[in-house]
């Protein structure tokens, strides 16, 4: 039954999904912009930095500030050796061959998670915030829903700010920009995509710290968010960050909303699960079919072997 | 735009330059004979490598251990996917994450036609390859727009929806979550339980669709596929179709996969989601890149590769995981230090073998490709192309 109460709280809760995939795909964006690689392993880091917490704070009951602490310093220290060593090598390379590489990345991730923890879903992650929370007529918001709503908000303001006005920020947009000119003026490009690639796989720790409570925590399920990040950086045109915001937004209030919509108007069954990839996909293909500029962008990106 | 080596300024690749002052003489009809020689007895001594490694393993029913005809059955299956990528990828320059998916739906569909209407599965395994080849065709459509990176994540996506819906949530498909079992088919009072019997049928097929890419990528489709991959817009301006030819790729792929696929249900006696997870595409994906996408050994080594590895790792419970690894860093090691792949080493030490038996260093097989030797490209072509590629590249 589609009564405006529950299509109100089911909007709520897709705002709670839909502030991490807009965590995760300003990641992506950070990274596509100064060096021009498409991180498909984006998704990947966020699993394993989570898979870290849930090894520090829940198996070995540490406490869960220390074991949050450690799984964000894997992921900027991961993110950082990956592009030091792996991506800078290969500037001068088509940008294929780079993606390439993250391709890499990602089986590697996943392939020694799986060996360290099972291919299992029985994994129970950290929680960060209380599961309980305010009630809302039929469903509750969990305060960890609220929290990742208050925490997406507040990082992509941040992240705004910091790329407006600290120096690093500045640097960062100069060089996505143009990198030649930003290299004359003496900013030190191999400094700033280094320090995107470690912010960019901060931003996925973290969407992958708070989604996986909401989720089930295994190797795989996390891994593939970076899909629904590629909607929502799509959507921004693989540019603009406010856009990319709001369009992981919409993206998560859209499949919390299907299934309902599906059920009301076609009487699908609400338990299929496939719905909201297929969402997801058809919304890439919309994106890429319709919106010119990001055609160019990534035909040009595809075709040219430019050093960024 | 090739996904996987290094590429050359796109005006050098695969166009004779038009002739410089200054540059050296073009050499006389002699070396354009020789050329023509070599390449002639090069291609016969692949088909006789071809011809012998098929003899042989058409003899491996008779002296391997039993316990390896299963496995070895499967690394014809692999052939054939691989394969799908060699066209794909190496001939044509696309990318694709979502082969095994297109596997999947050719082993989902031929059980569901088999269980469904009870067709036989010589029936319902081409008319999935067919229906396949349709979703491939249309998976290429966005792709005449889209290039490099967007058919990643298109495809990627795509996969996991093939994943997470298709394959979960579609009862006519995969038997209302219960998957499919089947029954071997028998082929001339043959029963195909008999792994003997399978195996060679599995062989016949693999041999037929080897044969059938290679006549597709000797003739005037592969040069064109060959000229869209190197330089989409001059090719488009020579008369190359481009829309087909990009279709045509795409189903071919796909179609091959859906034979995999069909052939792959055959093996296990049975289809089931698990097999064809998203993460197997991007597997097979690296396997491909690594073993050298450009040509057909590099599907062979590479399924060897990748289900004889991990047959020898099984044994020990704890290193499951580890093709994927080994996979991975393959893939990374591979892009850094030798980006022609381990089939591209394996041609350029073949070449500089034949070379030094021909005993003529100055013949080279335009054939190769340009991007396979850097340095070569650097220093430009020697002589104009020979003049039965010019109607397929000018």
């Amino acid at each position: 039954m589609l009564s405006p109460g529950l299509v109100f709280e089911l909007t709520l809760v897709g705002i709670a999904l839909g502030a991490l995939y807009s965590l995760a795909a300003l990641g992506i964006v950070l990274i596509y912009k100064t060096t021009g690689v498409l991180n498909f392993a984006h998704g990947a880091i966020g699993m394993f930095s989570t898979f870290i917490a849930f090894q520090f704070g829940v198996q070995m009951g540490w406490p869960a500030p220390i074991a949050i602490l450690l799984a964000l310093a894997f992921a900027a220290a991961f993110g950082w050796f990956m592009e030091r060593f792996t991506l800078r090598p290969l500037r001068e390379r088509a940008v294929l061959t780079r993606v390439i590489v993250t391709l890499g990345w990602l089986l590697i991730l996943q392939a020694v998670a799986s060996l360290i923890w099972r291919d299992t879903s029985y994994h129970v992650p950290l929680q960060i915030f209380p599961q309980d929370g305010v009630r809302l007529g039929q469903l509750t918001l969990g305060y960890n829903q609220i929290a990742n709503i208050v925490i997406g908000a507040a990082l992509a303001v941040l992240l705004g700010l910091f790329l407006k006005l600290s120096p690093l920020g500045v640097a960062m947009r100069a060089t996505s920009d143009n990198p030649q000119a930003a290299r004359l003026l003496g900013i030190k490009v191999d400094r700033v995509a280094a320090a995107s690639w470690v912010l960019g796989s901060l931003l996925a720790a973290i969407a992958g710290l708070l989604l996986a409570p909401l989720t089930t925590l295994n190797t795989t399920e996390l891994t593939i968010i970076v899909i629904q990040a590629f909607g929502a950086a799509l959507i921004g045109g693989l540019t603009n960050l406010t856009l990319t915001f709001v369009g992981g937004l919409a993206l998560g209030v859209a499949q919390s909303l299907l299934p309902l919509l599906l059920n009301a108007f076609f009487g699908v069954p609400l338990a299929l699960s496939g719905t909201k990839d297929a969402l997801t996909f058809a919304v890439i293909l919309a994106v890429l079919l319709l919106r010119r500029e990001v055609r160019v962008l990534a035909i040009s990106a595809a075709g040219g072997g430019e050093a960024l | 735009m090739s996904t996987s080596m290094p590429r050359a300024p796109l005006p050098q690749a695969p166009f004779a330059p038009p002739p410089h002052p200054g540059a050296a003489p073009a050499p006389g009809r002699g070396a354009g004979k020789r050329l023509a020689a070599a390449r002639l007895s090069r291609g016969a001594l692949d088909l006789v490598i071809a011809l012998v490694v098929l003899a042989g393993a058409a003899l491996v029913p008779l002296f391997a251990p039993t316990f390896l005809i299963p496995p070895l059955e499967l690394v014809l299956v692999y052939v054939i996917a691989l394969a799908s990528l060699v066209v794909l990828v190496g001939y044509c320059g696309q990318i694709s994450l979502c082969q095994v998916s297109f596997m999947g739906l050719g082993a989902f569909l031929t059980a569901a036609f088999m269980g469904h209407y009870g067709w036989s599965f010589w029936v319902a395994a081409p008319a999935a390859c067919l229906v396949v080849f349709g979703a491939g065709v249309a998976v290429g459509l966005p792709a005449l727009r889209l290039r490099g990176l967007t058919l990643a994540i298109v495809t990627l996506s795509l996969a996991l929806v093939a994943d997470n819906f298709l394959f979960t949530d579609i009862g006519w498909l995969n038997n209302d979550t219960y998957g499919w079992r089947l029954t071997p088919p028998q082929l001339f009072g043959f029963k195909l339980t008999d792994q003997d019997v399978r195996f060679r049928v599995f062989l016949a097929v693999t041999a037929l669709v080897l044969l059938a890419v290679t006549r597709l990528r000797v003739g005037r489709t592969g040069k064109s596929w060959y000229a869209m991959r190197d330089a989409e817009i001059a090719a488009a301006t020579s008369g190359v179709p481009i829309v087909r030819m990009k279709l045509l790729a795409f189903g071919i792929a796909a179609a091959l996969a859906a034979l995999a696929g069909a052939l792959y249900a055959l093996h296990n006696a049975s289809v089931n989601a698990n097999s064809f997870m998203f993460i197997y595409s991007i597997q097979l994906l690296a396997i491909v890149v690594i073993a050298g996408v450009r040509s057909l050994r590099g599907a062979v080594l590479g399924a060897l590769f990748y289900v004889l590895v991990p047959l020898a790792l099984n044994n020990v419970a704890a290193l499951q995981g580890l093709t994927q690894l080994i996979l991975g860093g393959g893939l990374i090691l591979q892009m850094l230090f030798a980006p022609q792949g381990i089939g591209g080493l394996l041609d350029d030490a073949e070449g500089r073998l034949f070379r030094r038996l021909l005993g003529a260093r100055d013949v080279e097989d335009p054939h190769r490709s340009p991007a396979a030797h850097p340095a070569r490209v650097a220093a430009g072509p020697a002589w104009p192309a020979p003049k039965e590629d010019d109607d397929a590249t000018l």
